[in-house]
Order: C-alpha cells, then structure tokens, then sequence
C-alpha cells in the first residue's frame, strides 16, 4: 500500500509540486497529508516571504494560499506575484470566504477559493485542476515561444508575404502586389512555411495568433 | 464653614429668616435710613433653594414689604419726600437686579449640567457600544482561530479514511470512525461560522462619518488620560475639508481611541512624551488617520496585529486585532509603519461615502 501511496521518485524539470503556504503548521502538515493522493509532491511553507524566497517560475504546479497571514497576506502575494508576471494557477484557502476577498481573488486571477474547512476530495479535484491548468498553460507559452523565435528568423520579403497570406491574399494578388511572378511567390512561401517549422496555413495562422 | 454648610441645606429657612429680620428692622428705623437695601441677601439666599421659582417669589415679597413699610409707619423724620423716594426705590431696583442676574446664573449653570450629563452619558454608550463591538469582535476572531484546528481535523480525518480504504487489515470500527471525526468537524466549523455571521451582523454601519470628527469626540474622551501620563497629544490643525468615510462611528471612534490609548502608553516611555493625530487623503477613494508618537516604536511589526500578542504587562493582546478586524470589515485597512530609531505610525483608511452606499 505505501508503494501505492508514495509519489514517484520521478523528480525532473516537468514533475510539478503543489506549493502550499499557511502560517498554521496544523493546517500545513493535514494539506500535505495530500500529496499520496496527488501523486505530487507538496511543499509546505510558513509565510509568503518563505514562498518567493524557494519559488522559481520555471517549477511547473500550483499553489495553495491561505488568504490571512501576518506580514505579506494571501492577497498580497498574489498580487506580487500578478505584478512579476508570475503565472502560477492559485488555489485560494480562507476561514472567511467574504464576498470581497472572493472577488479581489478572483479578479487577480486566482483560480478557486476553498473555504475552510473542505474536505480531501474537495482539495484533490481543485489542485488536480490547478496543475492541469498550468500544464496547459505552459504548453501554449512554449509554443508561443518557439512560433515567435521561428517568426523572427523570417526575412523582410518573408514577412511581407507572410502578412498577405494571414490576410487571405491568393498567390496570384501577392504576385500582382509585389511585381513578382506566381512562381516566385510560391517559392517565397514555401521556404516560409519551412522556417517557421508549420505544414499548413492553419497552422502558420495558429502560430501566429498563439496567446 | 458650618455657615457655609447651613446656606446650602437650608436655604428656603434662611432666607425667609432673613426677611423677618431686615423687615423688623425697617420698621423700627426712620424712612430716611436705606434699611431696605439688606433685602438683596435673602434673595441671594433665596435663589439658592431647589425650586427655580422661590427666588423671584421672595423678590417680590422682598418688594411688597419695602412698600408696606412706607405705608403702614410714614413717619420720615427729618428727610424729604423725594428723598424717602429715591431710597427705598433704590432698594427696589438693587432687589430687581440681584434676581435678574441671579435668574440668568441659575439658568446657564443648569444648562452646563446639562450638557456634561450628555456628555457623560455619550461615553457610557460608547463604553457600552465598545464591549459589546469587542465581544462581536472576539466571537469573529475566536471563530477563526477555531477553523483552523477544524480544517486541519477535518483532512487528517479524511486521509486516514482513504488510506484504511486501501488497507485490507483495518478493523471495521474504524471506518465509520473517521467518517464521523470529519462530520463532528464539519458541525463544529457550521456552529463556528453561525457564531461570526451573526457577530458580524450586528456590527455593520453604514453611516456618513466626518472623520475630524471622530478625532474630536476621542480627544476629548481621552485628554484625561493624556493628561495623567503628561503626555502631549497633537490634534490637527483645521485644514482642507475631508470627504466622509462610510461606517459606524462608534466603532470607528474606537478603533481611533485603541490608537491614540497605545500611542500615549508609549509616548510615556520616551523623553517627548508627544502623540499626533493627522488626518489627510488617502488615494482619491479613501480617507486616512494616522497616529504617531515619540516612543520607542514596534519591535516587531509583522505581530502588532496577532490575537493574544501583546508586550504590556496586563495586556489582553485583543485591542489591535479587534481594530483591524473593525477597519477590515468596514472595508478599510489599517496597518503599522515603524521606522527604525523613532517612534511608531499607526494608521488607518476608510473608504469615503458616498450616495448610493446609504
């Protein structure tokens, strides 16, 4: 059973870790009670200043916030981290889910708020949730990422031509456009859609509109 | 002293003693002597009695016998009509003026009791208003500090209650066991929230507040105080008007007289003795009070607002989490700014009313 229970040894770039902070070693150590569950591993911290002081953008998962805590608050460690540009999917947790806290929370981009107490299948389905989201979202920043760096190798006639096709220009107005033959054009947007690694105009459009 | 004792036990007595004597008098002197004038100290005597309106009744009585005199024994010796006529009218008019003034004293000094009966009365509502906000205060944090235990039951519950799922060997009692421990904390956390919303329903206002108000009424509830300590407290001058802040004022006076109460105690400690209220703009929204003093400032700022955490000898450490937790549910914030080497800034913001929040 406890091999059943323990999560994998896995440890690499793309195993994600549930972060959670609560000043309340009682509430911490029940929260990673969870982590046998999860499968993940959960790292309990103090206080929001242990959490930025540990916490590297490139460390895929989630967090769990408590909303009050001396020195720097749930919310305003939400809020710094909404500042970095750190997009970590949030898990708010409260004792007293007002209707104000909700909505600041939320509008700050915080996924879910818990309020205390909840129970372990509550917590599972929204940390499962939480590093599902972040899965995908880093997924989509990757290929933004490389759509872009691909993007920026095009030339200036590339990217003229690259233009006119997200437009929905036939080959034949490109050609009139640019005073080029149709062949020409299509030599052009073939050694394009090679750079920048897409096998459709779809897909080029897809790279190009990536968020 | 004893006559002085007398005056004021008797005064209806003594004075109507009086009259009988300074009448009795009158009658055995000449017209021509002013023997009637002594008539203006039975009515002193007399406006000192309960009733406001047996001065002006011994006045008149006062008057109505300095005439009767002239009347029943005309006998005027040596002197002149006019003369006569002049005393005793001189007599009347010294009469007259002793009641008037005496009227008028009478009456601003029941005004002024008047006046610090309310007053006395406005602190015992806010000292009445301030245990019943504390207690609501208490009950919501008390709930919260009980949550917390609660939250951390409820989940230990529900681990071991999946782990004996996988677990052939548990024994059958356990299981209905944990599904119960988590139930009771479920309750528990039910009883603990109805506690809260109910504290904190009877702890909302929505009223227009003029916040140099509010500095007004604390400083003259707490100058006593300030004054025992020989601590020095600065209000602000009267500057640019400041919008209203939304809330309820006695709460608001009380979170400000918390403040300005630590502030002093620390200002005691130090060499200035100095406290400062200021009041000013925060944001274009919100309207804020700092309190400043000349003491040794906060050894550690991050705790100032924990419940129980206190460094005075007798403290409770409830005054400063009950004041954020009244600022916070006003929808304000109050916070501590204690820079290293001077003394501490509490200070606090509440947003500024407006129309459509009545």
């Amino acid at each position: 059973v406890t091999e059943l229970l323990t999560p994998s040894p896995l440890v690499g770039e793309d195993q994600p870790t549930v972060f959670v902070v609560d000043d309340d070693a009682a509430v911490g150590a029940a929260l990673a009670g969870a982590a046998p569950f999860l499968g993940w591993p959960v790292r309990v911290l103090p206080s929001a200043a242990a959490f930025l002081a540990e916490y590297h953008p490139d460390q895929p998962g989630c967090l769990v916030l408590d909303v009050r805590m001396p020195g720097m608050s749930g919310l305003e460690l939400q809020r710094k981290l909404a500042d970095d540009g750190v997009e970590i999917p949030i898990v708010m947790i409260s004792g007293h889910a007002d209707v104000r806290i909700a909505v600041e929370a939320m509008t700050l981009g915080a996924i879910t708020l818990l309020e205390k107490p909840f129970g372990l299948d509550e917590l599972l389905t929204h940390v499962r949730r939480a590093v599902e989201k972040d899965r995908i979202d880093r997924a989509d920043r990757r290929r933004k990422s490389e759509a872009d760096h691909r993007l920026s190798s095009l030339t200036q006639k590339e990217r003229e031509v690259l233009e006119m096709i997200a437009a929905g220009k036939t080959n034949r107005e490109m050609a009139t456009a640019l005073g080029l033959s149709v062949r020409a054009v299509e030599d052009r947007r073939a050694r394009l859609m090679r750079k920048a690694g897409v096998r459709s105009v779809a897909e080029l459009v897809r790279a190009l509109t990536a968020p | 002293v004893p006559l002085r004792r007398l005056i004021s036990t008797h005064p209806i007595a003594l004075s109507l003693g009086l009259v009988a004597v300074v009448f009795g008098v009158d009658l055995c002197l000449p017209l021509g002597v002013a023997s009637a004038v002594p008539y203006t100290f039975a009515v002193l005597l007399a406006l000192r009695a309960k009733p406001g309106w047996f001065g002006p009744a011994i006045a008149a009585l006062c008057g109505v016998l300095t005439i009767t005199k002239m009347v029943i024994l005309p006998d005027r010796g040596t002197t002149e009509l006019w003369k006569v006529i002049v005393n005793r009218g001189l007599a009347l008019f010294a009469v007259g003026m002793t009641t008037l003034l005496g009227v008028l004293r009478r009456r601003s000094e029941a005004e002024r009791v008047a006046v610090e009966e309310k007053l006395r009365e406005h602190q015992a509502n806010l000292a009445h208003l301030g245990r019943l906000t504390t207690l609501g205060q208490l009950a919501t944090n008390l709930a919260h500090e009980l949550n917390q235990p609660l939250t951390a039951i409820h989940l230990q519950a529900d681990v071991a209650l999946k782990v004996s799922e996988a677990e052939a060997r548990t024994p059958s009692a356990v299981r209905p066991a944990l599904v119960e421990i988590a139930n009771q904390a479920r309750r528990a956390a039910e009883v603990v929230k109805a506690v809260r919303r109910m504290a904190q329903r009877t702890t909302a206002g929505h009223e227009a507040i003029d916040l140099p108000d509010v500095v007004r009424v604390v400083y003259r509830l707490i100058e006593w105080q300030a004054n025992r300590a020989g601590v020095v407290v600065h209000t602000p001058a009267s500057a640019a008007p400041l919008p209203p802040v939304r809330g309820d004022h006695v709460q608001i006076e009380q979170v400000l007289f918390n403040l300005v109460q630590n502030a002093i105690e620390a200002a005691n400690e130090s060499g200035d003795r100095a406290v400062w209220i200021e009041t000013g703009a925060d944001g274009s929204d919100a309207v804020a009070i700092r309190v400043r003093d000349s003491g040794p400032g906060v050894i550690e700022p991050d705790r100032v607002f924990d419940q129980f955490y206190t460094t005075k000898p007798n403290g409770l450490g409830v005054g400063l989490a009950i004041s954020r937790s009244i600022v916070e549910a006003h929808g304000g914030r109050l916070w501590v700014d204690s820079p290293a080497g001077r003394g501490a800034v509490f200070a606090f913001s509440l947003p500024v009313y407006r129309k459509e929040d009545a």
